[in-house]
């Protein structure tokens, strides 16, 4: 079940990675969407690029690669949850992903302090994973709750939440080996296919939540019932 | 997660990894379908619910034309039959006087064309007031009420009385004239199906809605005999009473009192303040 890939095909796969994740900036910056959430969502992207092709090599080569990425998770874990706390209408929520915040924050710092700064923050990483897609989870269950939402499909939050789903269901468990792993040639080459797969797919899915114009649908309104105001 | 790292010396990491990660793309993949197709499925019964209210809309709205034709044709038909020839008849009497010179002839003719025009004028009053109480717009829905409960008191068939307990301020003219008409059609109705022996009506107002309650002790129905009757193409005085209920954005509920001896008709208005006036 070894994935051995030959080197060139890694360096593709990496390659293909970082291009992808221009794709999504390009389009967002071509469609200019004027919405506070989105902006948070582009930051996201912004870093993820930056850390990408210019910071993760730049601290690789220092030896600084390992305390990069765990303040990468945090930055990470921050724009994501400001964009999806943005989205989301119910208060219970909100104040839900305030508290796990501080926790995970918390725990973060503790971790940092506790492990090896050289290793790979696996579990900080695992867990930022299952509370991002919790925090999708409750976006999608509130925006099916909503009568008056469009065809989910039709709206560009619903593709990026499937992308950020995605990708952190299909990285969990190969971040959660990482830290005992990482340095293993063939985990690495493991580490590099998966990665590089779930970005590509992240990157395309947020790239269609760029082009998606939202359509209106006539799906009726039913809040007021027969209450309708009627003026009389 | 401490429990599910691996160590590289342990054999078969990759396996491990490739099941994770799959199980993990399967239920990520399952869930997106599953949001996707509920929400599929309740928009569709959403649309559904819709479709059935636009053709309780449309039902409603023939019912409204038809009653507005059949109120036209009865207007025509009440000055066609009755103030035509009586104005005809007067017409004649006057002409009456070109013809004979006689005085007291010409006296007697002018006397009959003046009780004829007083009777055309009585007439028209009637229609007039059928088509707009004065009462109602001049002193309001409880004197309007009252006087229609006295007319159909005096007539001898049936006991009516009617008692308003809390209406110090009037509503807008519009809701009254609805909420009259909506009266005077559940009155009708009583008066020509139920054979009861006495109507009964209440007004209250509470937590910013009004009530009307009417009682009687004949036949009725129920709520699921009004919306039975509602869907159908029978039951026409019922359709206008529900597309009033409607721009009143009220409730009407039609049940059998507890001890199952009257029936009970109650109708809520929610009221704002603004509302009154």
């Amino acid at each position: 079940m070894a994935v051995n890939l030959p080197l060139n095909l890694k360096d593709f796969f990496i390659q293909a990675t970082l291009i992808m994740g221009l794709v999504p900036l390009a389009l967002f910056f071509f469609n200019k969407r004027k919405e506070t959430g989105f902006y948070f969502f582009i930051f996201y992207l912004l870093n993820a690029s930056l850390s990408d092709i210019i910071i993760t090599p730049i601290l690789n080569n220092n030896g600084y690669l390992f305390i990069g990425l765990r303040i990468y998770t945090l930055i990470e874990y921050t724009l994501l949850s400001v964009y999806i706390y943005i989205y989301l209408n119910s208060n219970l929520l909100k104040k839900l992903i305030l508290i796990t915040s501080i926790l995970f924050f918390s725990f973060s710092i503790f971790d940092f302090f506790k492990s090896k700064s050289q290793s790979f923050d696996s579990i900080p990483s695992g867990i930022e994973s299952i509370l991002i897609i919790s925090y999708c989870i409750f976006f999608l269950f509130e925006k099916i709750k909503e009568p008056d939402s469009l065809f989910l499909y039709n709206t560009p939050n619903f593709w990026i939440v499937v992308g950020l789903i995605l990708y952190f269901a299909g990285t969990f468990f190969l971040y959660i080996y990482s830290q005992n792993n990482l340095g293993n040639p063939e985990y690495d080459k493991t580490y590099a296919f998966v990665n590089s797969s779930f970005s590509i797919l992240k990157n395309v899915l947020f790239s269609i939540a760029f082009l998606v114009k939202p359509q209106k649908t006539d799906k009726p309104d039913l809040r007021y019932g027969h209450r309708q105001k009627l003026k009389i | 997660m401490i429990w599910l790292q691996i160590n590289p010396s342990q054999p078969g990491i990759t396996t491990v990894l490739f099941f994770g990660t799959v199980g993990m793309l399967v239920l990520a993949i399952g869930l997106v379908v599953f949001i996707v197709f509920h929400q599929r499925r309740v928009i569709r019964y959403q649309m559904q619910l819709q479709r059935m209210e636009d053709e309780q809309q449309k039902i409603l709205l023939n019912a409204s034309i038809r009653w507005q034709e059949e109120e036209r044709q009865r207007i025509a038909a009440d000055l066609h039959d009755d103030a035509g020839p009586l104005l005809a008849t007067a017409r004649l009497y006057l002409n009456e006087n070109l013809v004979h010179q006689d005085i007291n002839t010409q006296l007697q003719s002018i006397y009959n064309a003046k009780q004829i025009i007083d009777d055309t004028i009585q007439l028209i009053r009637n229609i007039s007031h059928s088509l707009m109480p004065p009462t109602l717009k001049n002193f309001g829905l409880e004197s309007a009420i009252n006087d229609l409960f006295q007319k159909i008191n005096g007539s001898g068939s049936i006991n009516a009385s009617s008692r308003f307990h809390d209406y110090r301020q009037r509503l807008r003219p519009e809701q009254e004239l609805l909420i009259f008409r909506v009266v005077q059609e559940l009155v009708n109705n009583i008066l020509k199906h139920s054979n009861a022996s006495f109507i009964h009506l209440t007004q209250n107002y509470n937590d910013n809605a009004f009530y009307i309650r009417l009682h009687h002790d004949g036949k009725g129905i129920t709520q699921s005999d009004f919306e039975r009757m509602n869907k159908s193409s029978m039951g026409l005085g019922l359709k206008n009473i529900q597309s009033r209920v409607k721009v009143l954005q009220a409730d009407i509920h039609f049940e059998k009192d507890l001890s199952q001896t009257y029936y009970k008709v109650t109708l809520e208005i929610p009221i704002e303040e603004e509302e009154l006036i």
